[in-house]
């Protein structure tokens, strides 16, 4: 064992005791969260010269306090409640109770994970850390089983069939050290429907992971806005078990933010299953914005589309790393995968990866990269049009961007997304 | 309205050189054509006059009312009164077409020190000419022509020339790609914009479209330079005889 791979697991160890790890009050996630300290110690730490982690580092993760401390007070991280959504909030990656809309009714419950009940939820105790740890058989995710083990805060929430409600949670920063570990369960039962938006990166240093179970004919829209030129280290993953003609449709949209390491898992495990990733990302100064993606195709017809557009400006890095994997019973699937990065400036950067593995033989799977700048010829149209450049140069950013968007099911809420992006780039780009 | 003397101009990367003195007089409220064959330097003339970047003027100049617009921007060239109809309008998705159109409007007001448009103003104005363009509110809605077919290209053209109400207008083979009726509702566009305090450079290949949009004075460039200018039977000669026939008269 090299010097190196000591510390990994010496490392691990140390991190594991730290964070206490099966202590929490939730007993029946209790013998998940043992199996996953147990797979974070076999893994051992992640660190720069895992192909995983490529192109960003991990390091800032794996540090026992946080490294990058916050002044959140300037900060504005308005909240708008709305009468037609169900709202939680997230205060340092604690879940606020008194704010929060805890509710359980005949198609929706919504618990804390530190609820007492929600210890003898039985679909917890079977979903929590499963998604996870089956992941972990194709890529080592020592992150995620660390984030399963020790998991202090998370919300379970269960769809039935009947009322598509829309679930708002709200991540708030106050405290400089704040360090965020957040696991979440969602399960949405056989035909139900939830629309599932989240907002903001509140803490100075975030895990957070969610786990979804899509069962038969249900449909989960998924909407995630990172923030506005926030300053967190955040470590955001996702999940995904996916039944028959189950469909998940994701959108990201990150403005601005200092480090996000974006990972999807999404494991398609029903016939005709489908499912949406995208993302819409603008960076500047030394923005680092990684999508890292794993879909796997494990039955036969099932459809997956991954779409990311990064805009990167200043010293910004954008990664994409995406990969299909098709398993030899997969036949009929489709996949397809795009990602695309315009660089503003000689100085930032795109790396990407894009990977297809694919043992079916009757497969439709395609994936593309491309890297460019503004284009001149459509600059130039703007601007004889009296357009400003700075302004032309918005509208492009926008147009480049929208292709992301258009991913958006829900026609209102892609526009009410090209409304965030129109007013960030009113500014101009000095 | 727009002065164009002895204009010299080279691509900047290929050192090339394509507009080899061109010189043109427009007055306001004129016609003007350009006719010539492929590779003559038409398009390049447009770009110029419009201010795209590629391209270095190595001598001449060219001034609209008098104001010398070789040093400008592009945006400040709209902001005087120039205008390129192009010929390949490009696509421009996720922003709106109303959304540019204003945008663009208003951004040349300001840069002139005008008063902006409001939404309200705005709108009854774009309803107007929309419907003399056939353009119907589908259209306006949609991104910059994205998915729209090449007729609807040229009339969201005319449209935003219309809206912009620029004192000089020129229309780069505005007619390509065009069939008949097309380019007639794009001609009547056109010529429902004519007037005394506005001029046109109307570049095109071919006479049909000055069937439609007659010229005052047609010139005929070839390699560079302006080689005969002469009136709307010259536009005739050319559709007859071809510009192999042609030569330069100094």
């Amino acid at each position: 064992m090299t010097q190196n791979s000591k510390q990994r697991f010496l490392a691990a160890d140390e991190l594991l005791s730290f964070r206490n790890h099966h202590t929490h009050r939730n007993k029946n996630t209790k013998k998940a969260r043992i199996n996953a300290g147990k797979r974070f110690l076999k893994s051992g730490i992640p660190m720069s010269k895992d192909e995983y982690w490529k192109f960003s580092s991990p390091t800032r993760f794996t540090s026992k306090e946080v490294q990058n401390q916050l002044s959140f007070s300037e900060l504005n991280q308005e909240v708008i409640k709305s009468d037609d959504e169900i709202n939680i909030f997230f205060v340092d990656g604690i879940l606020d109770e008194n704010l929060s809309d805890l509710q359980v009714n005949e198609n929706l419950e919504i618990f804390s994970m530190s609820n007492k009940k929600a210890s003898e939820l039985l679909w917890v105790q079977e979903l929590y850390g499963e998604v996870e740890a089956a992941s972990q058989k194709r890529t080592k995710r020592a992150l995620s089983a660390f984030n399963t083990a020790c998991a202090e805060h998370g919300l379970f929430v269960r769809a039935k069939k009947g009322g598509k409600h829309k679930l708002v949670v709200n991540y708030i920063g106050k405290q400089s050290d704040s360090d965020s570990l957040i696991h979440h369960l969602i399960k949405l039962e056989h035909e139900s429907d939830l629309v599932l938006i989240e907002k903001g990166e509140g803490a100075s240093r975030l895990n957070r992971l969610i786990e979804i179970e899509l069962l038969p004919r249900s449909v989960l829209d998924h909407i995630r806005f990172f923030g506005k030129d926030l300053l967190a280290e955040a470590f955001s993953q996702v999940f995904v078990r996916q039944s028959s003609e189950s469909h998940y449709r994701e959108f990201t949209l990150a403005l601005n933010n200092n480090f996000i390491r974006n990972e999807f898992y999404v494991s398609l495990e029903g016939e005709n299953a489908k499912t949406s990733l995208a993302g819409a990302s603008l960076g500047n100064s030394d923005n680092v914005q990684d999508d890292t993606i794993y879909i796997a195709h494990l039955m036969p017809t099932c459809e997956s589309r991954q779409v990311f557009k990064k805009v990167l400006r200043e010293n910004a890095t954008g990664i994409f790393q995406g990969k299909i994997f098709v398993s030899s019973e997969a036949q009929k699937t489709d996949g397809y995968q795009i990602s695309k990065g315009l660089l503003i400036g000689d100085k930032s950067k795109f790396l990407t990866k894009p990977e297809l593995e694919i043992y079916a033989d009757d497969v439709i799977c395609s994936h593309g990269s491309t890297c460019g700048a503004i284009d001149d010829e459509s600059l130039f149209y703007l601007t004889s049009r009296g357009v400003s450049k700075n302004e032309a140069v918005g509208m492009l950013i926008l147009a480049f961007l929208d292709e992301a968007v258009q991913e958006i099911e829900d026609k209102e809420m892609a526009e009410k997304i090209r409304e965030i992006l129109r007013l960030d780039l009113e500014g101009g780009l000095e | 309205m727009l002065e164009v003397k002895n204009l010299c101009v080279r691509l900047e990367e290929e050192k090339k050189e394509i507009l080899k003195g061109v010189n043109l007089s427009i007055k306001s409220g004129e016609v003007h054509a350009i006719m010539g064959p492929n590779g003559s330097g038409k398009s390049t003339m447009s770009y110029v006059l419009s201010g795209k970047p590629g391209y270095e003027v190595t001598a001449g100049e060219v001034k609209l009312d008098g104001t010398d617009v070789l040093d400008l921007e592009p945006e400040e060239r709209a902001a005087l009164g120039l205008f390129l109809a192009f010929q390949y309008p490009i696509e421009i998705p996720g922003v709106g077409n109303m959304t540019f159109l204003r945008t663009a409007l208003n951004s040349q007001k300001k840069l002139r020190n005008e008063k902006e448009l409001n939404a309200a103003e705005f709108l009854k104005l774009v309803r107007e000419h929309a419907k003399l363009l056939n353009i119907d509110s589908d259209m306006l809605k949609r991104p910059v022509n994205v998915g729209f077919s090449g007729g609807e290209k040229k009339r969201n053209e005319i449209l935003q020339m219309a809206m912009l109400e620029p004192k000089m207008c020129i229309l780069d083979e505005t007619d390509s790609g065009l069939d008949v009726d097309a380019m007639k509702l794009v001609a009547k566009g056109v010529n429902s914009l004519r007037n005394e305090n506005r001029s046109f450079l109307v570049i095109t290949h071919y006479q049909r479209l000055l069937d439609h949009i007659s010229p005052d004075i047609v010139h005929i460039m070839s390699d560079g330079k302006i080689i005969q200018s002469g009136g709307p039977e010259l536009a005739l000669e050319v559709e007859n005889n071809g510009y192999a026939n042609l030569k330069e008269i100094s």
